[in-house]
């Protein structure tokens, strides 16, 4: 394991003309009405383009809202996702019941993501373990799925690969999660911006499959549901350390805006 | 432990595909014993169409879930 990039994060150029993003208020006009919100979610926008993170990104869910509509809208304005089973919706995040909540992000792999420049980022808020992935399975070639602690203790996580079979220590749940592929080689996972392990396993293919989260799309079927706390997904393209990190300010940021 | 209902196999088939608050979808799923459920939480919030109403009149129980086994363990 291999835990610290002592990488600092450049500096997102903010906007200083006292209106929102145009992309920000797009989102903002879909229904958002509180102000503090609001202004989460312009900060949000303006440092994920000032990170140059905000093109290289397929989807951006912000799950703090407090009803289902608002956090199902995909922020990048591609895909809005879809929520099925009993998924709770508290306001900063969405709690999934472990029965059968899980979100569909609607997004196909194979029509969205490139083979080897694709990643997925998240908010765990919960500090439990879980029997469970995010993602989707094709039952036989290829896997992209992540959990970021099982119960032995250990985070696992595939990206257009098939293997190996690999399992690492991860002592604690809560955190903000990156899981990317830049190249055919290697993948990596990031914890709170700093990378966390490097894996190499040779990229196979893409899935033509739903990618799920909060359960895992076993070729056409939500299996293994999730009961812990999310408040963000992202899908993107590759990330690299220093875009790895800034993804992870990012979304400090609008965490600590919203009161988190 | 979690509260779910017990669905027959045609109460479960006219759930699927369907929202119960008009944005979330019902997800039937199989308990231990091969039962179809469905979950307290979607009860609750079951106000979308009132041909559905039926569910909310149904016995809540403890949800006794299949065992989680990794496929990938």
């Amino acid at each position: 394991m291999i835990v610290g990039s002592g990488i600092s994060p450049a500096k997102p150029v903010v906007t200083t003309d006292g209106g929102n993003d145009s992309d920000a208020q797009a989102f903002i006009d879909r229904g958002i009405t509180d102000p503090t919100e609001q202004g989460a979610i312009n900060t949000l926008v303006v440092d994920l383009k000032g990170y140059s993170l905000w093109a290289k990104c397929h989807q951006i869910l912000p799950f703090v809202f407090n009803d289902a509509t608002k956090n199902s809208w995909d922020l990048s304005s591609n895909q809005d996702a879809t929520f099925s089973g009993g998924m709770t919706h508290s306001g900063r995040y969405i709690t999934g019941n472990g029965t059968n909540a899980y979100v569909n992000t609607n997004i196909n792999d194979n029509t969205t993501t490139s083979l080897n420049s694709v990643g997925v980022s998240y908010y765990c808020g919960s500090s439990g373990t879980r029997t469970m992935y995010h993602g989707a399975d094709n039952g036989v070639t290829s896997t992209f799925m992540n959990n970021p602690r099982n119960t032995t203790g250990n985070h696992r996580f595939w990206v257009h690969d098939a293997g190996p079979s690999f399992q690492g220590s991860n002592a604690s749940t809560q955190g903000f999660y990156t899981f990317t592929r830049e190249d055919s080689s290697d993948k990596k996972m990031y914890k709170g911006g700093s990378l966390f392990d490097t894996i190499s396993a040779t990229s196979v293919s893409k899935l033509d499959l739903d990618l799920y989260f909060m359960a895992y799309n076993n070729a056409g079927s939500p299996s293994l549901y999730d009961n812990r706390d999310y408040n963000c997904y992202v899908l993107h393209e590759g990330l690299d350390a220093t875009e790895s990190s800034n993804l992870d300010s990012a979304f400090s940021t609008f965490r600590t805006t919203l009161g988190l | 432990m979690d509260k779910v209902v017990i669905l027959t196999e045609a109460q479960k088939d006219s759930l699927i595909n369907n929202t119960y608050d008009g944005v979330q979808y019902f997800n039937p799923v199989q308990d231990i014993n091969n039962n179809w459920v469905v979950s307290e939480e979607e009860i609750n919030c079951c106000s979308n169409d009132p041909s559905f109403n039926w569910i909310k009149s149904l016995t809540l129980t403890d949800f006794q879930p299949k065992p989680l086994v990794d496929p990938f363990a």
